[in-house]
């Protein structure tokens, strides 16, 4: 469960806000048999913040992520499903529902319903297509559309499905680390010295392109839920949200360890009819290193395993003999030398966090956090704004500056063509402080821009 | 029906047509469906469709009126099952005090509904929206602000024909009078209410008052207290000038809805005799409801009679919802209109007759036969000997004043002011209903063009995302691609939006912190402390 979230504690590698809040989903499941009536259900559930129901658009449950009775969970679904199908009738579709305290978002991609019941409405939508793109990866979107077609509306999907669920519910997890729209449509690079990033890459590059294998098209290297790096067949692009459904699939903890896998996945954003072969390894994972880093291998074809094998063995090789670079990335996977806001240089103390989303590269980089931000509730609360003014800018692409004084904090939010970034600040901050801050974090950026970013993708 | 008697029989046509240009959107030009349903009414099988009460639009068929109802008490049911532990008990005790009507939004491709829940959420009110029309009508969609007008509509109809379960409280006969009631209601209401291209302002919901010096602030104070220690039997008022709110004394809850009754409806109609009267007598004042011979005694009946209307008692504390029948007498003069209401009790009635310093009236009542409520024409005759003199001298010191005074309309911005605690909200994008134009006999014309649909979008997204209702202060700063800049300050829980359009003055944030210092020093100093 050693899941570090981009923009994790500079110090702590273990207070990842994730890592702790998939524990306390977990927690419920163990502790069930305790909630004996329905007032301590209720508040459990309560502690869940997300809500999710998946099921078959005739009303059959496929997955929940809560501890409900069974009998519950198919009225629940039932409803829902006359809820979705009323909308259809009268030639319209449901998308949300919202309460004094709830936000009930719906998606109805046939022959799914996705269903999320939430206290905060921010990318509910964008939240539950990301679901609809996990189970397709593990279904791809042509046979999820057959299956029914071929076994009848009362197939309980659940049998395809079996074992993925915490795929989803890590899935679910991950909504809670991250500025959702910012992290599930983009990506981001663990931070490395540029020369180092640039060995790596050609190193990838040239033994994947040695192989001559036809049809292995990506070579990507993940740590902490980040990319190290990436190379690339020719002109092949991999779409940010692609690239999230490999982390999630890396990240599961059943697969972590030193033996090798092979995973059919269905990248729904590159082709949602086909499969891709990852071949899937953690090179340093519990041996002496212990370096938490996953090397995956896409190929197209079913049978490149033994060929994929070898050009990770190559790659492992190659890494492991220039000693020099191999000490600094494991250092960098280890423990991540995040973007310090101390850098900026002065001032720069009113400024408690940011997040800068790179546009055309749909990269992010946040701030490691630093005092007054430390706790999950002070970094979470830090999140929720962050997910708020990027939820705005998205219902308003016309948004180009927001600046929020708060009894406790303020907010200072820039949107240009090329990005957009997101700060926190301390409450006695002016706005033209703010801004002379900023222009100096983007100067400071722009500067580090090779060791935050992967400014190019090497091909081969 | 529609007798002179009946308080709507002032939901006259005024302009149907506001301009492209206007600040307003007629309700109906946006609206896809309104109902009124009573849930408990369609619980038999087969006989869904007797939950509805009223539906807008009448040509709807009744299958499809019973699923639009059906979903929404169904959606009510549904999101219970998420309420969280502490609001299952809030929502339990939450009766409808008037800020929270315990709702439920529904957004679809197409359309935004708004259901509320009033009187122990027996009854349900709906409206649907449609995304397609408000678009084309250059309305920003706004959740909150729809839930306002909603309740709004509540609020109107519970003033005039008391609430709702007093209809049907002796069992399902009443519903046909119920429904009747409704239709007679809605069917006026609907077709003529206007809302606001920026939603801000129906959510907020406030009255507008007039700025005026202290010394005649005093004036008007005192003849008010004068008027009502000869006329005892007044217990409430309400105080206008124009269509702007000098002084009131009644429950805060009811302010807003008598006064968009008496500035958008009442007042409007009775400007055109007015006008044409405006020759003779001009300073002598007159009733605008009721009879129009105040010479003899003969008992107020019919089309002669008070209407009455439904308010909270102020005494009470604000939970209390009980409302209390009023009869309204307005009488203006000059410009200035004051709205008195008399307990329309028959008992409480006697007792404030005897109060009365005029004995002669009390035994006036006793000796004729019953008639609608306690105003009798020698009540209004006295009332009007008394106020024909004085008011007339109060409402020409105002005029003189306000006449000095420039319009403050000449601004370079566009600005909303609320304060919540005394209602007070004054706005440059908010109708003015004719009455104050022609009145005043100048247009309110802004020098700046009126925000894009999406800035007003953009306004009140900001505010509920970024404004915490909770929290007294707070200050947001917010440009948008075509450089207008919108500013929302918060101080004391008084709220200021200020709307400046691209300029060269205002291109950098410090530009935009300095002149909105400005502005609050020039324009809102008196009533914004910052």
């Amino acid at each position: 469960m050693e899941v570090e979230v981009p923009g994790g504690s500079a110090e702590a590698t273990d207070t990842g806000s994730e890592a702790s809040f998939k524990v306390s989903q977990r927690e419920i499941e163990d502790v069930e048999e305790n909630l004996k009536n329905a007032e301590a259900i209720f508040e459990h559930l309560e502690q869940l913040p997300f809500q999710v129901f998946i099921l078959s658009e005739f009303g059959k449950p496929i997955f929940v992520n809560n501890d409900r009775d069974e009998g519950e969970v198919v009225s629940l679904a039932a409803l829902i499903c006359a809820f979705v199908s009323r909308c259809q009738s009268w030639g319209d579709s449901l998308m949300s529902m919202t309460s004094q305290d709830n936000h009930i978002q719906f998606l109805h991609k046939s022959p799914l319903i996705f269903c999320v019941v939430s206290k905060y409405a921010e990318q509910l939508d964008q939240q539950l297509e990301v679901l609809f793109e996990q189970i397709c990866s593990i279904l791809s979107k042509s046979q999820l559309e057959n299956v029914y077609k071929k076994k009848g509306d009362n197939y309980d999907l659940r049998k395809l499905l079996r074992g993925t669920d915490r795929l989803i519910d890590s899935s679910i997890s991950s909504w809670r680390a991250s500025p959702i729209n910012l992290v599930d449509s983009s990506i981001s690079a663990i931070p490395m010295n540029p020369s180092d990033r640039e060995f790596f890459s050609t190193t990838m590059a040239s033994c994947m392109g040695a192989a001559k294998l036809d049809g292995a098209l990506f070579g990507i290297m993940i740590a902490r839920r980040q990319i190290a790096a990436i190379v690339r067949f020719k002109k092949y692009v991999i779409h940010p949200r692609d690239l999230n459904i490999l982390i999630n699939l890396v990240s599961d903890t059943t697969l972590q360890t030193d033996s090798q896998n092979w995973v059919p996945i269905c990248l729904p954003r590159f082709n949602d009819t086909g499969f891709f072969y990852a071949y899937i390894s953690y090179p340093w994972c519990n041996k002496d290193q212990d370096i938490p880093a996953c090397l995956v291998l896409l190929s197209v074809k079913r049978d490149h395993f033994d060929g994929l094998k070898e050009v990770r063995q190559q790659i492992v090789n190659k890494l492991e003999n220039n000693a020099k670079f191999f000490t600094n990335f494991s250092q960098a996977v280890k423990t991540p030398n995040l973007y310090q806001i101390s850098q900026i240089g002065s001032n720069s103390e009113s400024l408690w966090s940011f997040l800068y989303l790179n546009h055309s590269s749909r990269q992010v980089c946040m701030s490691a956090s630093k005092i007054p931000l430390i706790t999950r509730t002070e970094r979470w609360m830090a999140r929720c704004e962050m997910r708020r003014s990027s939820a705005l800018s998205t219902r308003h692409p016309h948004l180009r500056t927001l600046f929020v004084r708060g009894t406790k904090h303020c907010l200072f939010v820039w949107v240009t063509d090329l990005f957009s970034l997101y700060c926190i600040f301390g409450p006695f901050v002016t706005a033209a402080v703010s801004f002379q801050v900023v222009e100096k974090l983007l100067k400071s950026l722009k500067s580090h821009e090779q060791r935050y970013f992967i400014i190019n993708t090497t091909s081969f | 029906m529609e007798s002179i008697s009946n308080p709507l029989y002032f939901f006259s046509n005024l302009s149907l047509n506001p301009p492209s240009c206007s600040n307003v959107v007629r309700f109906i030009d946006v609206l896809e469906f309104f109902f009124v349903a009573h849930p408990l009414s369609g619980r038999k099988e087969g006989e869904e469709h007797k939950r509805i009460m009223y539906f807008h639009p009448k040509s709807e068929n009744i299958e499809r009126q019973s699923e639009i109802t059906g979903f929404a008490e169904a959606t009510v049911n549904f999101t219970d099952n998420f309420l969280s532990t502490s609001r299952r008990d809030v929502a339990e005790n939450l009766n409808d005090n008037d800020d929270g009507f315990d709702f439920r939004a529904v957004s679809t491709q197409r359309t935004e509904h708004v259901y509320i829940r009033t009187e122990d959420n027996q009854f349900m009110l709906g409206v649907s929206i449609s995304k397609q029309l408000s678009l084309v009508s250059n309305y920003p969609l706004f959740q909150p602000a729809i839930r306002s007008i909603l309740s709004d509509a509540y609020k109107m109809f519970r003033m005039f024909f008391g609430t709702f379960s007093s209809f049907i409280k002796n069992g399902p006969d009443d519903i046909p009078k119920f429904k009747e009631r409704l239709d007679f209601f809605f069917s006026k209401y609907i077709p003529l209410l206007k809302v606001h291209k920026m939603p801000l302002l129906d959510h907020l919901g406030g009255v507008e008052f007039l700025r005026m010096s202290g010394p005649l602030y005093l004036n008007v104070v005192s003849l008010i207290t004068e008027l009502r220690e000869e006329f005892p039997i007044i217990e409430k008022i309400m105080f206008l000038y124009q269509d702007k709110l000098l002084y009131y004394q009644l429950s805060k809850r009811d302010l807003p809805s008598l006064f968009r009754y008496l500035t958008h409806n009442l007042l409007p109609t009775t400007l055109a005799p007015e006008l044409e009267h405006s020759g003779r007598n001009a300073s002598k004042g007159r009733y605008l409801r009721g009879p129009t011979d105040l010479t003899t005694d003969a008992p107020l009946f019919g089309d002669e009679s008070l209407s009455v209307v439904h308010l909270h008692s102020e005494q009470d504390p604000e939970f209390r919802e009980d409302l209390i029948g009023y009869q309204m007498m307005v009488y203006r003069c000059l410009n200035a209109t004051v709205c008195m209401f008399v307990r329309n009790d028959g008992s409480n009635g006697e007792m404030g007759f005897r109060r009365s310093s005029d004995s002669s009236q009390s035994s006036s009542t006793r000796s004729t036969p019953p008639q609608n409520g306690v105003v009798s024409r020698r009540l209004l005759r006295n009332i009007d000997q008394f106020l024909e003199t004085e008011l007339a001298q109060v409402a020409s010191k105002i005029g003189d004043e306000i006449g000095d005074e420039k319009l403050a309309d000449n601004t370079d911005f566009h600005y909303i002011y609320f304060n919540p605690s005394s209602l007070s909200m004054t706005s440059s994008l908010s109708t003015s209903p004719s009455l104050s134009v022609s009145a005043s006999g100048s247009t309110s014309s802004s020098k700046v063009s009126l925000p894009p649909v999406d800035v007003n979008r953009l306004v009140c997204d900001t505010m509920s995302n970024f404004v915490s209702d909770t929290e007294e202060f707070g200050e947001c700063f917010v440009k948008s691609s075509s450089d207008w800049w919108i500013v929302i300050k918060k101080v004391n829980s008084r709220l200021l939006v200020l709307i400046l359009p691209p300029s060269s003055y205002t291109s950098s944030l410090a530009d935009v912190q300095s002149k909105t210092a400005t502005i609050v020093k020039s324009h809102f100093e008196a009533i914004f402390f910052s």
